[in-house]
């Protein structure tokens, strides 16, 4: 079960590198154009040092963004949530705001802060952070109404409907959020880096393509599609840990509700 | 221990063109202390209006509801519910489940483990109490809620059609073990309760009184004593006199029923009124 579901995925990804390097020999594509995967993967051996610091310098931004993404959309989520008239007031902001395309304030971004980190980082943010706060609300708005009238029937504070009801059921809204907001940071990160930077993986993309090194490019885009994996991955398996109430959900956990039964329930 | 007088609720529309509902007409009738009242009636009745406004969750159109003399104004917490669904959280242990109640009410957890191993031991739950509700049939979820209802020690207990989801023959085990926990525990200080269901045979077979409610708007349409013999068990219901009660309450839903259908079949000025 477990084997198949990592061997299959890998099997049909080493076909399409076959065919695309057997492709690319055949018809003699230059490699401007498509290089073959045996030039990509020579190349990352010749760069791997310049690849490793810029990959480590985009992965430092999409992780920071992602953060302050978390940090910020949160508590937004809970003050959306908390009260009709933080509702009222922000939803139609943030709702503004999110309908204007990142990349087009990304220039005004760096202007505002600089070539530096911290213009990706705030860049990388304000792409990421939508999910986590609408996730996140979501989330804690579909709490059981029984559940809420119980603690409520006992006095409850809303503090203590929030900790107790609301917060732990809008955890796996809030980890499918953060997993959508994740990738998109990395986005962001790429973004920022393109408008304008002197480090990470989207400043190396743009200078290889101007200089047409396009094994580099795709040495870049390999490394962004890895590191877009594995930050997805790293988020799943926090979720794993943190919410083992959850796992069930998660397909192959057929396992609890079998082991009950054979205890006699 | 309860009084309910001239207690109505009516919800309003919907929407701008909806009308108001009138869940709840008229309903006046009390409960004493240490009683096991069953409220029975077509679903639609006002049942669960009637749950919510006992825990005073939901305020009162008109009339007044007394808990322990006080009129209900709010949540007191000297109640337990039991829904129809388990309502346990996922989140949280079997045992963690049963004290929940311990934690909104900012009790010590310490001073209740021993009550709460009784009770879990009481339902058989004891070997489960780490372990998710998931793992757990839905007869068993609905013994923890039962346990998380009783572990404040509430004098009333409010039960909103709780074994309605379950099979026959839990439904049966879980009707006797109410039983016992209601009589065997605690003697002279015995928990009033208020059970909601719409199968008349469990009715009977618990109560001390039966009140049949008529379909909405809700209003008591007749309440019956049941005078059988206590502790009760599953052979009663077999016999001639509790076949009796079922049947006279049978007939009374459906007085109740046929004479909503018609009242529904003319015009209907009172709900322009309010």
């Amino acid at each position: 079960m477990k084997l198949h579901r990592i061997a299959l995925p890998a099997l049909n990804l080493l076909a399409l590198v076959i065919a695309w390097e057997l492709a690319v020999r055949i018809f003699r594509v230059p490699e401007f154009v498509l290089p073959a995967p045996t030039a990509i993967l020579a190349t990352m051996v010749k760069h791997a040092p310049a690849l490793w610091r810029n990959s480590l310098f985009t992965l430092y931004e999409s992780v920071a963004g992602f953060l302050l993404s978390v940090l910020i959309g949160v508590p937004l989520a809970i003050a959306i949530v908390w009260s009709a008239y933080l509702r009222n007031t922000l939803y139609p902001i943030l709702l503004l705001f999110q309908s204007i395309p990142k990349t087009a304030i990304a220039p005004l971004i760096i202007l505002w802060l600089g070539y530096g980190d911290l213009s990706k980082i705030v860049i990388a943010f304000l792409v990421a952070f939508f999910p986590v706060v609408v996730d996140t609300a979501m989330g804690l708005m579909s709490a059981d109404g029984d559940a809420l009238d119980l603690v409520r029937s006992l006095r409850s504070t809303r503090w203590q409907e929030f900790v107790h009801i609301r917060m732990p059921h809008a955890l796996p809204a809030f980890f499918s959020g953060a997993k959508v907001a994740i990738t998109l940071a990395v986005i962001g990160a790429v973004i920022g880096e393109f408008v304008g930077a002197s480090n990470g993986l989207g400043y190396l993309i743009l200078l290889s393509t101007s200089s047409l090194q396009t094994d580099l490019v795709f040495a870049c885009l390999i490394i962004l599609a890895a590191q877009g994996i594995m930050l997805f991955y790293l988020i799943e398996s926090i979720e794993w840990l943190v919410l083992p109430w959850n796992r069930s959900s998660h397909a192959q956990m057929a396992e609890p509700a079998f082991n009950a039964a054979g205890r006699g329930g | 221990m309860i009084e309910l007088h001239h207690v109505r609720k009516l919800y309003p529309p919907r929407s701008r063109h909806g009308q108001p509902v009138l869940a709840v007409a008229d309903v006046t009738f009390d409960v004493a202390r240490g009683e096991f009242v069953s409220i029975v009636g077509p679903s639609g009745c006002g049942k669960s209006t009637l749950v919510k406004m006992l825990a005073g969750l939901m305020d009162i159109t008109a009339g007044e509801i007394y808990v322990n003399g006080q009129p209900v104004c709010g949540p007191h917490s000297d109640i337990g519910i039991v829904f129809q669904t388990p309502t346990l959280l996922k989140w949280r242990s079997v045992l963690d489940n049963v004290l929940l109640p311990l934690d909104i009410l900012r009790k010590p957890r310490l001073a209740f483990t021993e009550r709460a191993e009784e009770l879990l031991r009481l339902v058989g739950l004891w070997d489960f109490r780490n372990d998710y509700p998931s793992v757990l049939s839905g007869g068993m979820q609905q013994r923890a809620a039962l346990c998380r209802a009783l572990i404040h020690d509430p004098s009333l207990l409010v039960m909103d059609e709780p074994f309605g989801a379950l099979d026959a023959f839990t439904r049966e085990e879980m009707n006797l073990e109410l039983l016992k926990l209601w009589a065997g525990r605690e003697a002279g200080r015995q928990k009033t309760i208020v059970f909601i269901t719409h199968s008349i045979p469990e009715a009977v077979l618990l109560s001390d009184r039966v009140i049949v409610f008529s379909p909405r708007p809700g209003t008591v349409d007749s309440i019956f004593e049941i005078n059988l013999p206590r502790p009760r068990t599953a052979d009663l219901q077999y016999s001639e006199q509790f076949q009796a009660y079922a049947r006279n309450i049978r007939s009374r839903i459906g007085v109740a029923a046929n004479a909503a259908v018609a009242q529904q079949n003319t015009p209907r000025p009172t709900r322009a009124l309010v």
